[in-house]
């Protein structure tokens, strides 16, 4: 039986946090197992390989950043990075190490499990998955056709990068670095107007309400993801 | 100082009484042209005389002899005017008495003539000069009067010591014209004077402050330096004690931030905790006995409790940040939509119970600024309207651009804000100073005057319209350079 129950292994030193942590989860039928230092995580990754891994950025013998690193050096498991309220460029950091996303502490368990959800999910990929769809949104990828509940609208080339980009990762972050780079090549990394304004242009395409957005919702400081419904 | 003053008044007047003829009597002369003035003042008598001549009796043309010894006399020294003297006795005897063209003198009339003149010349060389020398002395007398007079006026304006010693080095530089340094650390010392330097107490009715060393030994410019010093410990010692008032008034400002802080933290720490713990302890306890809708009721309080407090520690960790200055902007191209977006997000149980009316611009310009900042300055804002919302008031979020600035209005229907506190709101622990009113925590409004000032902008609070409730305007400068286009 548990080898068909997804296995989330989570690293905190907080006897608390894991402890809500494994309830919330094994409540919704995942398997958890526990590490509180990174040794012990790295250790873990490897005797258990999970399927996920929850990683508290303050531990106590490493930083969790290192023990990113070290987990990507030979496994492509999600990584879904918590930390207390810091600033963009530490979430920054942990996401450009190889993380997948992150949650700021203090957190609620839907959250927690709607993170969880996704990272699990896009495991499998949307790899050679010809229609995409994300509420009245549909993108038929092989016609590179874009339809707003039935309707037709028209992206530019860059325009129809960035949707696909954000639609192949539903409900994940993207940090503004990748999707410059995927966009515009190394070169633009730093050109962050770009995207802002090519986002712009796509949420107005979208009929997207900037200050409350349906589809393309704005991480400050850090990047943007597509609303997982 | 009290010496030298009856002599400044008599004479601080007198440059600009100077008439043209006094100018020419006593202006002094470069020492180049003051060689050439002793030949040419007498060939200037000597042209005067040759046109008088007949027309005068002999012995009176001897008087025109006089006005080369005094003009030389006025404006150079003894030897000129002494030179001046003999040339013209010489020129006289030479040119004008009998026989002419020689040095003899064949009439004693003549001879006593010329006597007399050389008496009267060399008088008036020695009374010219002596007149020029007093000249000079209270010329210079005025000048320096002058300077230490405008040496106090820039003194007045001087804020902290090494600007004062400055101000002194400079002007006994100018007006002394010898340099001079000052000592700090030369406390406890008399003046003493080595082979060609002196150097002066800095010292004032209590304290010393230092010394003054300057490489003179004149007493008359010791006599202006003594008098510059005393100046300045009078200057240093008020300073001394602005300062001293400052440090008083910044301990007793802290003092109050420390109490005011203290009991911000025992009421706002505390009263979520009181709600959690009663909240999960009656839930455990009474479990049972309670219907479902009660025990809903609770949990929701707990965690709105537990958002609060959050908030809260959010808040004391960027006063925190404000407060040691080493607050550091990462500037990026920001939308303002997200900036919206997302403190309506983070707010979305806070602003459950208002209704929340926006009037937003569509497309705004692009920020250059760092926008966690901005939001949380935005954040703080709109808490602070929904504190003071009336249940189910409406609560306006605008936003347009005037040309050079972005501007965001945050209008509530509480109960307003009098004219006479509308700056006092933005100061820390304003609402707490006021006796705790609402669940304010005194921080929120001076974060985001701090936050938004770092960004060269500001927030004011005014009065809503119609005079009903309250306005927060949010000012911020769009940037200067409109960012490069995508050349797609």
């Amino acid at each position: 039986m548990n080898d068909v129950l997804p296995r989330i292994l989570v690293v905190d030193d907080e006897a608390q946090i894991r402890k809500f942590l494994r309830i919330g989860l094994e409540a919704s039928a995942y398997v958890v197992s526990e590490a509180r230092t990174g040794a012990e995580a790295l250790a873990a990754a490897s005797a258990d390989l999970p399927n996920l891994v929850v990683l508290d950025l303050g531990l106590p013998d490493m930083d969790g950043v290192d023990v990113i690193r070290r987990l990507r050096e030979w496994a492509s498991t999600p990584i879904l990075v918590l930390s207390v309220r810091s600033p963009e460029a530490q979430k920054v950091t942990a996401l450009d190490a190889g993380a997948n996303d992150y949650l700021t502490k203090p957190f609620g368990v839907s959250e927690l499990l709607a993170r969880c959800r996704v990272l699990l999910r896009n495991q499998a990929g949307t790899q050679g998955q010809a229609v995409l769809e994300c509420g009245d949104l549909s993108i038929d990828r092989p016609a590179r056709v874009v339809r707003l509940a039935g309707v037709e609208i028209h992206l530019s080339p860059k325009e129809y990068t960035l949707l696909n980009l954000l639609a192949s990762n539903r409900g994940k972050i993207l940090t503004h670095q990748a999707l410059l780079r995927q966009i515009w090549g190394e070169t633009h990394e730093r050109d962050t107007h770009y995207l802002r304004v090519l986002v712009g242009h796509l949420r107005l395409k979208l009929a997207d309400d900037p200050a409350q957005p349906r589809y393309i919702v704005t991480e400050q400081g850090v990047g943007y993801r597509l609303r997982d419904p | 100082m009290a010496t030298n003053e009856p002599l400044h008044s008599r004479i601080l007047a007198m440059p600009p009484d100077q008439t043209p003829l006094e100018r020419l009597l006593w202006s002094p002369v470069s020492s180049g042209r003051l060689w050439l003035m002793v030949p040419a003042s007498v060939t200037v008598a000597v042209l005067c005389a040759w046109l008088l001549e007949g027309r005068l009796p002999h012995a009176n043309l001897s008087l025109i002899f006089v006005v080369p010894v005094l003009v030389v006399a006025g404006r150079t020294g003894l030897v000129p005017s002494i030179l001046t003297a003999l040339l013209s006795f010489f020129a006289y005897n030479y040119l004008f008495t009998a026989p002419e063209r020689t040095l003899r003198v064949q009439d004693p009339t003549d001879l006593a003539t010329l006597c007399f003149f050389l008496v009267t010349a060399i008088l008036v060389a020695l009374l010219g000069a002596r007149m020029r020398r007093y000249v000079v002395v209270a010329t210079q007398q005025a000048e320096r009067a002058a300077g230490l007079n405008e040496y106090s006026k820039r003194l007045a304006v001087a804020a902290d010591a090494p600007t004062v010693a400055a101000e002194l080095c400079a002007t006994i530089a100018k007006l002394a014209g010898v340099p001079a340094r000052v000592d700090w650390s030369g406390a406890a010392m008399h003046e003493r004077a080595d082979t060609d330097s002196t150097a002066i107490e800095l010292k004032g009715a209590g304290q010393a402050f230092g010394k003054v060393t300057v490489e003179t030994c004149d007493p008359a410019t010791l006599a202006l330096v003594r008098a510059l010093c005393a100046q300045s410990a009078v200057v240093l010692e008020r300073i001394e004690l602005g300062a001293a008032l400052d440090r008083a008034r910044v301990e007793a400002e802290t003092e109050r931030l420390r109490t005011a802080l203290l009991s911000s933290v025992s009421h706002d720490l505390r009263t979520p905790l009181a709600s959690i713990i009663g909240a999960t302890t009656s839930l455990r306890e009474l479990g049972t006995t309670l219907s479902a809708d009660v025990r809903s009721d609770l949990l929701d309080m707990v965690v709105h409790e537990a958002e609060r407090l959050n908030r809260y520690i959010q808040n004391l960790l960027d006063m925190a940040r404000l407060g040691q200055g080493a607050l550091t902007l990462e500037r990026d191209w920001t939308d303002p939509d997200d900036i919206v977006a997302s403190a309506l997000q983070r707010l979305r149980n806070v602003l459950g119970e208002v209704e929340l009316v926006r009037d937003i611009v569509a497309d705004p310009p692009l920020l250059l600024v760092h926008g966690a900042m901005i939001e949380q300055a935005l954040v703080n804002v709109l808490e602070n309207a929904a504190r003071h919302s009336p249940p189910g008031g409406r609560i306006t979020l605008a936003m347009f651009t005037d040309g050079a600035h972005l501007v965001v209005t945050v209008t509530d229907q509480g109960p307003g804000i009098p004219e006479c506190d509308r700056e006092r709101v933005f100061e820390t622990f304003y609402s707490v100073k006021r006796g705790g009113a609402a669940d304010g925590t005194g921080l929120g409004l001076a974060i985001s005057r701090g936050f938004i000032g770092a960004h060269g902008g500001s927030v004011v609070a005014g009065s809503g319209p119609d005079g009903i409730g309250a306005t927060f305007r949010i000012i911020l400068p769009l940037p200067t350079e409109t960012p490069p286009r995508d050349d797609e």
